[in-house]
């Protein structure tokens, strides 16, 4: 079955859809969604009717001020919170969250610190793996190669650069033994 | 094709000399907008002249040759001396003559232009200041790119700054003053080390006596636009005929190798770096080459910190260990020897090859604590051009263009 947008993306695209600023994969999703859901459908239809009355509205011009005072305004009306307001805030909206999901969180911390403390890391227990040794080996030894071809007018320094960097990146892989 | 037509005239073949087919000249034939490999013309037609004369020259030989071996030994005994003579006489010359025909000779017009032009780089075009932006592929498998912008104040005087890829943005090589300096930014530290200008000025004498006496060979195949400069293509052979070769794109002007690419014995380009835009300049900004430009992190020596040794012996009277000397494939001569810390602190050897055209770099390395008596077997890895084995107490990490059965040789004569 091909699958839709959720009514939440959907509506959190509304806007840019109405102004015909969505980039065209999204647009066709919202309009699926649109097709299939009336209550996103209904969010819509309100929406296009508020830009469209809101665009016949007759203009106003307004004083260079008009924004700064309009700040001023809205400050006395919502004044800034203080910290134990926001805490008391951030407190609540723990409250909500659901329970099985602290726990979860609370499980995974915990198996990451045994992991981290009961099982030593290479560094820390006797000396490393042959393919932790092999890596530092080559690696170094390309570094050291860049350095060794600089003096060479036969040799492509940028090109010795690369590819130590590219052995950097496969080191992860095993190589290829023939 | 015009150079197709020339072989079929029938002065041409009337006349089977080389001559005939050497006028051909590369640039009247070559394309008006470039193409990639399209574009590389071989000029050695006169080879092609010669080997059409000597095809069928062959043939003839093998039809006479399979004849004579039908005819029974007893049968030419029965034949009297004088006969024999009679018969050799007007065909020895021939003979000779038509093997004389068969060997490819070398086309000495062309080889004295690609010999000016790569001694032309390395008199005039590694003195020339310039600066630009650099394209480096290596492509063999996944294409790996980086670009680079590139100021280059003479011999022993570059600086490269890293554009891309983003592992490597930001990145700064530099070198001058005889050092040479790796800002990593992603590491926050400059690797330090040494980059001497007397190797680099010996390393162009040996390569112009190499030119000389032949055991470098180059010719030209072609001509191309890079970065808006017509260049000349030169390929350039070691002693060791159809193994790994470079091809220079080579400003006929300044000197100056506008692209530079490696290929494999088969012809397959490896890696490849191309100017993408360059400006000649009178002479390069001296605050760009000070060390005191790169940002202000820690130093690690982590390079090699002096010039190369020039003996094996004075590097082992350095380290702890028996340093290996390998068995190389032939044309290989040893061209220094450097002793570094390696990354476990002990202190690794490096031997570098050469062939005149090629590199190899061996690393020698013991082993760490524990791991003394391990033996892996080489693994190799030809994209990168490398492998890596354990044996006998060291870590060997050769480094260098090779057929994957060289590696191996290379590999059972360390064991």
């Amino acid at each position: 079955m091909k699958r839709t947008m959720n009514c939440q993306r959907t509506q959190s695209l509304l806007s840019e859809y109405v102004n015909n600023t969505l980039p065209g994969y999204d647009a066709i999703g919202v309009q699926e969604h649109l097709d299939v859901c009336n209550e996103c459908a209904r969010v819509y239809h309100e929406l296009r009717r508020t830009v469209d009355l809101l665009s016949r509205a007759p203009r106003y011009d307004v004083p260079d001020t008009f924004g700064a005072e309009l700040w001023d305004r809205l400050q006395k009306v919502c004044p800034r919170r203080s910290l134990w307001a926001r805490l008391g805030a951030f407190a609540t909206a723990v409250w909500y969250i659901p329970r099985w999901s602290l726990g979860l969180a609370g499980a995974v911390l915990c198996v990451l610190v045994a992991c981290y403390v009961g099982i030593p890391s290479a560094d820390h227990s006797g000396p490393p793996s042959d393919a932790g040794v092999e890596a530092a080996m080559v690696r170094d030894a390309f570094r050291q190669n860049v350095a060794i071809s600089a003096a060479d007018p036969f040799g492509d320094l940028a090109a010795a650069n690369l590819t130590a960097h590219a052995s950097n990146s496969e080191s992860d892989a095993r190589p290829s033994v023939e | 094709m015009p150079v197709q037509r020339a072989y079929t005239t029938r002065a041409v073949w009337r006349s089977r000399s080389y001559e005939a087919c050497g006028p051909i000249s590369v640039a009247e034939h070559a394309p008006a907008i470039p193409t990639e490999p399209a574009k590389v013309q071989q000029k050695d037609s006169a080879h092609q002249c010669g080997s059409r004369t000597g095809g069928w020259a062959g043939g003839a030989v093998i039809l006479l040759s399979t004849l004579g071996a039908l005819i029974p030994g007893w049968a030419w005994g029965q034949v009297p001396k004088s006969v024999h003579r009679l018969l050799g006489a007007p065909v020895r010359p021939a003979i000779r003559r038509l093997v004389k025909q068969m060997k490819p000779r070398p086309n000495l017009q062309v080889d004295a232009e690609a010999r000016r032009l790569v001694l032309l780089y390395l008199r005039r075009g590694i003195r020339q200041p310039y600066t630009g932006e650099e394209i480096t592929r290596l492509l063999q498998g996944r294409v790996v790119e980086s670009r680079q912008t590139v100021t280059y104040g003479g011999p022993g005087r570059v600086r490269m700054e890293y554009i891309s890829p983003p592992s490597m943005k930001g990145e700064i090589l530099l070198v001058t003053g005889g050092r040479i300096y790796q800002y990593r930014p992603y590491r926050g530290e400059i690797l330090d080390g040494v980059a001497s200008y007397g190797e680099l000025a010996e390393r162009v004498k040996e390569i112009a006596e190499g030119l000389r006496s032949g055991r470098i060979s180059a010719r030209v195949v072609g001509d191309e636009l890079v970065a808006g400069i017509w260049t000349t293509i030169v390929e350039i052979h070691s002693v060791r005929g159809n193994e790994w070769f470079l091809r220079f794109w080579i400003d006929p002007k300044t000197g100056v190798r506008l692209r530079f690419m490696r290929l494999d014995a088969q012809g397959r380009a490896v890696a490849e770096t191309t100017f993408a835009s360059i400006t000649y300049l009178q002479a390069a900004d001296p605050h760009l080459f000070s060390p005191a430009s790169l940002p202000s992190v820690p130093h690690v020596p982590r390079l090699p910190n002096t010039p190369p040794l020039p003996t094996v012996e004075a590097a082992q009277a350095q380290v702890a260990y028996a340093i290996r000397v390998p068995v190389l494939p032939g044309g290989y001569h040893l061209s220094g020897v450097w002793v570094v810390p390696d990354p476990f602190g002990r202190k690794t050897t490096i031997l570098r090859f050469t062939d005149g055209v090629n590199n190899l770099a061996l690393f020698e390395t013991p082993l760490p604590p524990g791991r003394g008596r391990a033996t892996v077997a080489p693994r190799i890895r030809p994209r990168l051009g490398l492998a890596h084995w354990m044996a006998g107490g060291l870590a060997f990490t050769l480094i260098g263009h090779l057929e994957p059965v060289e590696y191996r040789q290379i590999a059972d004569s360390l064991r």
